[in-house]
């Protein structure tokens, strides 16, 4: 064999393996690749070559890759569920509609034929024997405007019967309102 | 459920990159949960003309490179890289050569290992690698290229291939 001819063998073995390696890249069986057959069929050193490659692949293969637990997907969910917060329009909506909800009961308040002036106020309680939820409520604002110590309010509610379901009302929407305004600790609790 | 069904669908393959890169079992499953909870809290981020996955990889790829960079500055306590799972044939020249395989990985450098198993287990992508181990994608290539030459000599040089080609069935 001349000198020149080794070299081209050498050559071909270098491009042999580029071309093993563009193969095996694309995830195709080297022993179906024509150029690479054509080559190892004269040459014993790549056909070794090519044979411990796809042995070596076929035994990585078979050393299963490890898996994931069986609940991992829901300790993900699990995970992110304490950090969601209502979105900003959300808490906005929540806020609008106590506002509303408050305009309305300080309206119903206000021209309500119950709401007499002159009349001696009893305890709800003692008014029906069934309490109805709107009185439930109309109690525990009342309670709630009373002990926030808003002493403005209370002397309102004094000096105008009629008034006091208004004022504790707004102070019912105010405070809910603010509960649930963007950034504030209370709203994260409440949402 | 959309988030389940998200989470489900490339569970496999985030926990399969931590694994390689992390090569703990429990430092995985946690790298893998705080990268989902990343990427669920900023899907907006992610635009939506280019693949998930790889964006889903890259963000993994970096909460493992923090996660080493943690662990450096800590005394490691146990080995960074566990056994590879048995899953073997249960006849001599296979488990032979498994034995080995996993001798020559081992030997590899971490770059060379995590991409050439990340190519060849895990069968993700060259650009899907290049993502998740923040290089580019020829880097990626090259260390697979070179990572399964190395791996060859070792198991030719140990006289490995041979014997396991002589004792293994013809397919």
């Amino acid at each position: 064999m001349r000198y020149h001819e080794l070299d081209a063998g050498k050559v071909d073995c270098r491009r042999f393996k580029a071309r093993l390696d563009a193969v095996l890249d694309e995830r195709r069986r080297p022993e179906q690749d024509a150029q690479l057959r054509s080559h190892a069929r004269h040459c014993p050193e790549c056909t070794s070559w090519m044979k411990s490659q796809t042995m070596a692949l076929t035994a990585l293969e078979s050393m299963a890759a490890e898996e994931c637990p069986a609940d991992f997907a829901f300790r993900v969910l699990q995970s992110i569920e304490p950090v969601r917060r209502p979105s900003h329009w959300r808490r906005w909506a929540v806020a609008a509609l106590a506002l509303a909800a408050g305009l309305l009961l300080a309206i119903l308040g206000w021209r309500s034929p119950d709401a007499a002036p002159n009349q001696p106020q009893t305890p709800l309680a003692n008014q029906s024997p069934v309490v109805q939820p709107y009185e439930i409520f109309a109690r525990e604002t009342e309670h709630f405007a009373v002990n926030l110590k808003s002493h403005q309010l209370v002397v309102v509610g004094e000096v105008a019967d009629g008034f006091k379901p208004v004022t504790s009302s707004v102070f019912t929407a105010l405070n809910s309102l603010w509960r649930a305004l963007p950034g504030s600790e209370s709203a994260a609790r409440t949402l | 459920m959309a988030m389940l069904a998200l989470v489900e669908r490339y569970q496999g393959q985030v926990f399969g990159l931590c694994y390689r890169m992390l090569g703990q079992r429990q430092d995985a499953e946690d790298m893998a949960q705080e990268t989902f909870a990343r990427a669920l809290k900023s899907i907006a981020q992610w635009d939506a003309g280019r693949e998930f996955l790889p964006w889903l990889l890259a963000i993994a790829g970096n909460r493992c490179r923090s996660h080493l960079a943690q662990r450096m500055r800590r005394p490691a306590s146990t080995p960074l890289v566990e056994q590879l799972p048995d899953h073997r044939p249960d006849d001599e020249p296979a488990r032979h050569l498994a034995e080995e395989l996993r001798r020559a990985l081992a030997r590899l450098r971490s770059e060379y290992r995590q991409a050439f198993l990340l190519f060849h287990q895990q069968q993700l992508s060259y650009a899907e690698i290049g993502a998740a181990l923040d290089c580019p994608l020829g880097t990626v290539k090259t260390w697979v290229h070179r990572a399964r030459r190395e791996v060859i000599e070792a198991l030719r040089h140990r006289g490995v291939i041979e014997e396991t080609a002589h004792a293994l069935p013809r397919t």
